[in-house]
């Protein structure tokens, strides 16, 4: 008898699920299939929900995967490729005999199917876990149930459900004054989808956009300038870490404007005139470029979502109101990731997900606001965790700094890539680690070691005294953390 | 005696310790409520598990306590004998460190053994005592004798012993003959659910300060959430427009932690042919002058001062990062205009040297010298806006101080009202 109720609450289930009604309920809806909201969705649906993902770009994965992260990680490593072969190979003992070249539709087709299949692979994770993908614009009704528009224009749908995590994202922050037409003057979308090779490429914004795309074009012998109204690229960074970047993209060719403000920017033809002014002389100059991309930050996006009629708050920046879990002033209405609080970045709207669901199910979730990484793809790559030492100074904390270069490093030695190093910042007392900061090859990969020294409390000694496999990057990252409270061996 | 009981304030916890520290004193002693987690307040007693007059041994469990989390078993930590209960099964609402029973030592006769006094408020202060000498495992007297700011930290709580020894804390550990299980019940612990770390174990051995912990792991766990103190709300009108985001994103970026607001009322004359466009711009382009300036002022070596892009749209970057290296002393937003009379809609480029401000915006305006819709020249402005400033760096109400100036000495105000 128990087991036939329960399949028959199954059956509704399912029929709910595949008949259209005037209002189908679900238990948890998600608005948004970005980073944050796909895993939301699974997450939930992992715990039992019945869940949908409601999105309208067509394809899940948001900004993230489709015009972000994803797009411009193959064109950084395909151009770096192409770079390397052309520029760094002879030295090696590698000959070139014939022309080494782009193919730019190509390198674009490739970053184009990486996108399709990542995508794609959302949508069967949809389906194991048993998430209703529905394609279409939400837009809030009430605070209780959702209209859906579908994007294939068919009929509008009624969504009604016990919980929602509006899961929205961000988009390109526009210029006042520069209008954006995705061809010429492009933001970070609009930059991973250029028909050519730009000969001329301006950049406004020196942070990580910017600076990834500023390095894939120089790569590909765009002549490129970085415009950055404060006086350091990189924004966040460790300002000795910048410092090192800027030096090191330099080298590469990357020209640096600098404390310089953009007062104008308008296509004309097929070239587009800039007026720059340096904030500190009030010196004006004109430049000319192919190309325009605007990269100076990104705002939540709320579009069509109709907040009003939900009574959602946001922010004076348009962030979404939230509490510490995650919650608007409606209960059963949770937000995570760029659309509110936090560092606009992909894996943190993750974990918020993951926590956001959790709260649903359990009523507490854990992420941990002070061990979220930063990764910035150039070569060498930018990586940080934890605080830096501004913080520290601020609270009077007294520190210690413990630092590795990787011309010191045997392996980074034989691979011929030696730019950069790591640092370490540690409590003075306690060797505590309180923040990792890299530049150099493979950083990204490497500070997943400080996230994890970080979440469980380690001194910098605990690092120093555990094996690290010789010879590898990671022994540069060991040495850094003995040098907070010893001497280095190796330098 | 009395001087643990100050300890186990000091660490925040617990049963455990308090009762480790015990045996070293004559008296019998009182056992306090205990501080199962960092944010406990208060709790229940679920049950004793002795009666009085029982002995019972480290390990055992003396009682289940309740939380508004979890029910928790309360292990002994050293042998001991229960004396009476003070607070009963059923107990609600104790507060942390409040006496719960008396105990003794194991051998003590309980015959001729002096009740220690009940005090009426847990947080006054014991009547001092000698310190006892050679308690090796005991935190150092710095942070007894400062007990009470430091008792609601919460960085402390007991040794997790499911956790293995980090490397580093193994060694220590080594180098001062202490053992494993020993340290678990020795040491208070300032990592992660109660993970042991090097730290912990330099200041249970006295080499450095507890105050050095607690301020560390303070800090940290301040970083751990999300700031969502301060939150300034959009104006209503913004957010009932249809694009409320874009343009509340318009407005001045709000610095990290600002903690107090003043508000500007300031009303100016319009000088002719001055376009409410225009005086807007101008306005907001005096503001961020004076920003710069005030910077500039206090530290000349930013001439081009990294605050500055605060108030441009470059700071959005911000939003892709940690926090900005740089930490804002004040924010001006909310900026409101009202006019009165009838400004001109034709623009001026003499009303940009009233103001002291080169105007370098091309996209905004073209510049016609037609007066047709000359105006009255009697029109006037009035501008209201925050300034919102961080109480907690010392040099915050200075800045907002150079700033005022240095904006007023920009734009001429015949009233002016700062609340």
């Amino acid at each position: 008898m128990l087991r036939s109720s329960v399949s028959h609450k199954l059956n509704s289930n399912k029929f709910s699920q595949f008949v259209r009604f005037a209002s189908t309920k679900y238990d948890v809806v998600v608005i948004g299939g970005g980073p944050g909201g796909y895993v939301a969705a699974i997450k939930a649906a992992q715990l039992g929900f019945n869940t949908a993902c409601v999105e309208k770009r067509g394809a899940l994965g948001g900004t993230c995967l489709n015009v972000g992260c994803i797009p411009s990680k193959s064109l950084l490593n395909n151009s770096h490729l192409y770079h390397q072969i052309k520029h760094d190979s002879a030295h090696r003992g590698i000959a070139i005999n014939g022309e080494v070249s782009v193919d730019f539709p190509k390198l674009i087709e490739a970053k184009d199917k990486a996108v399709k299949t990542l995508t794609g692979g959302i949508e069967l994770l949809f389906k194991k876990n048993k998430v209703t993908y529905i394609k279409g614009e939400g837009s809030f009704v009430d605070e209780k149930n959702l209209k859906v528009k579908p994007i294939d224009g068919g009929e509008e749908q009624d969504i009604e459900a016990d919980h929602f995590i509006v899961a929205t994202g961000s988009e390109p922050t526009p210029f006042p004054g520069i209008e954006i037409d995705e061809e010429r003057i492009v933001t970070s979308t609009g930059i991973l989808s250029l028909k050519e090779i730009p000969k001329r490429l301006s950049i406004i914004g020196g942070g990580i956009i910017g600076l990834e795309m500023a390095s894939v074009y120089s790569r590909l012998g765009t002549e490129v300038t970085v415009i950055e109204f404060s006086p350091a690229i990189g924004a966040g960074m460790d300002a000795e870490v910048a410092k090192q970047s800027q030096k090191l993209l330099a080298k590469q060719g990357l020209n640096f404007k600098l404390g310089t403000k953009v007062t104008s920017g308008v296509r004309d033809g097929e070239v587009v005139k800039i007026e720059v002014e340096n904030v500190k002389s009030g010196k004006k100059e004109e430049l000319e470029a192919d190309v325009l991309l605007v990269a100076i930050g990104r705002r939540p996006y709320t579009e069509g979502l109709n907040l009003e009629a939900a009574g959602l708050e946001v922010d004076n920046r348009g962030r979404l109101i939230i509490d510490d879990q995650y919650r608007t002033k409606h209960e059963h209405i949770r937000v995570i990731g760029d659309v509110t609080f936090g560092p606009m970045l992909a894996h943190k709207a993750e974990e918020e997900g993951i926590a956001a669901a959790e709260y649903i199910k359990h009523g507490h979730g854990h992420v941990n606001y002070g061990n979220i990484p930063s990764v910035m793809y150039t070569h060498p790559e930018v990586a940080w965790v934890g605080l830096n030492e501004e913080q520290l100074k601020e609270q009077g904390i007294k520190y210690k700094v413990g630092k590795f270069p990787f011309i010191a490093n045997s392996r980074a030695k034989t691979n011929l890539d030696t730019d950069g190093f790591v640092k370490f910042i540690a409590d003075a007392e306690t060797q505590r680690v309180l923040g990792v900061h890299i530049i150099g090859p493979n950083a990204g990969e490497m500070i997943a070691e400080a996230g994890l020294a970080l979440e469980y409390g380690a001194s910098t000694e605990d690092i120093a005294r555990t094996c690290h496999a010789h010879p590898t990057l990671s022994e540069a990252f060991k040495e850094a953390a003995l040098g907070t409270f010893d001497k280095t061996i190796n330098f | 005696m009395l001087r643990s009981r100050s300890i186990v304030r000091a660490i925040g916890w617990t049963g455990k310790s308090y009762l480790h520290q015990s045996v070293r004193v004559n008296n019998a002693t009182f056992y306090k409520m205990p501080a199962m987690s960092p944010t406990m307040s208060e709790g229940g007693i679920v049950s004793w598990k002795f009666k009085p007059g029982d002995s019972f041994n480290s390990g055992d469990v003396l009682l289940e306590v309740e939380t508004d989390k979890a029910t928790i078993d309360v292990e002994a930590v050293d042998d001991g004998k229960l004396w009476e209960i003070l607070e009963n099964d059923g107990a609600k609402g104790i507060a942390v460190g409040k006496p719960i029973a008396i105990i003794a030592e194991p051998e003590d006769d309980l015959s001729t053994l002096q009740k220690p006094k009940v005090e009426e408020s847990v947080s006054t202060p014991p009547v001092s005592e000698p310190e006892p000498v050679s308690v090796p495992a005991t935190p150092s007297p710095a942070p007894a004798a400062s007990s009470a700011p430091v008792a609601s930290s919460g960085v402390f709580t007991t040794a997790n012993s499911s956790f293995k020894l980090s490397p580093a804390v193994e060694l220590l550990l080594h180098e001062h003959n202490i053992s494993a299980e020993e340290a678990y019940t020795k040491f208070q612990a300032s990592g992660p659910k109660g993970r042991l770390l090097k730290g912990d174990v330099l200041a249970g051995l006295g080499l450095i300060p507890n105050e050095s912990i607690i301020k560390i792991t303070e800090f940290i766990k301040s970083k751990e959430h999300l700031d969502l103190k301060n939150i300034v709300k959009a104006e209503p009108k913004v957010a009932a427009s249809e694009a409320a985001a874009p343009q509340a994103t318009k407005e001045k970026p709000i610095a990290p932690k600002p903690t107090n607001i003043l508000t500007v009322d300031l009303t100016s004359h319009l000088g002719e042919d001055v376009s409410k466009e225009k005086f807007k711009y101008a306005f907001e382009k005096s503001i961020d002058n004076a920003v710069r300036q005030t910077y500039a002022h206090r530290f000349p070596q930013y001439a081009s001062s990294p605050i500055a892009s605060t108030f441009e749209s470059s700071d959005f970057f911000d939003d892709l990062v940690s926090p900005s290296v740089t930490k804002s002393r004040f924010e001006v937003y909310g900026i409101s205009y009202e006019f009165f009379g009838n400004p001109s809609s034709v623009v001026s480029n003499d009303f940009d040297d009233l103001l002291g401000v080169v105007s370098s915006t091309s996209t905004t305006t073209t510049t016609t010298t037609t007066t047709t819709s000359s105006s009255s020249s009697s029109s006037s402005v009035n501008i209201q806006f925050k300034i919102k400033f961080d109480e907690k760096l010392s040099d915050s109400k200075q800045f907002v101080k150079y700033f005022e100036d240095s904006l007023l000495s920009q734009i001429p105000a015949n009233k002016l009202i700062i609340s």
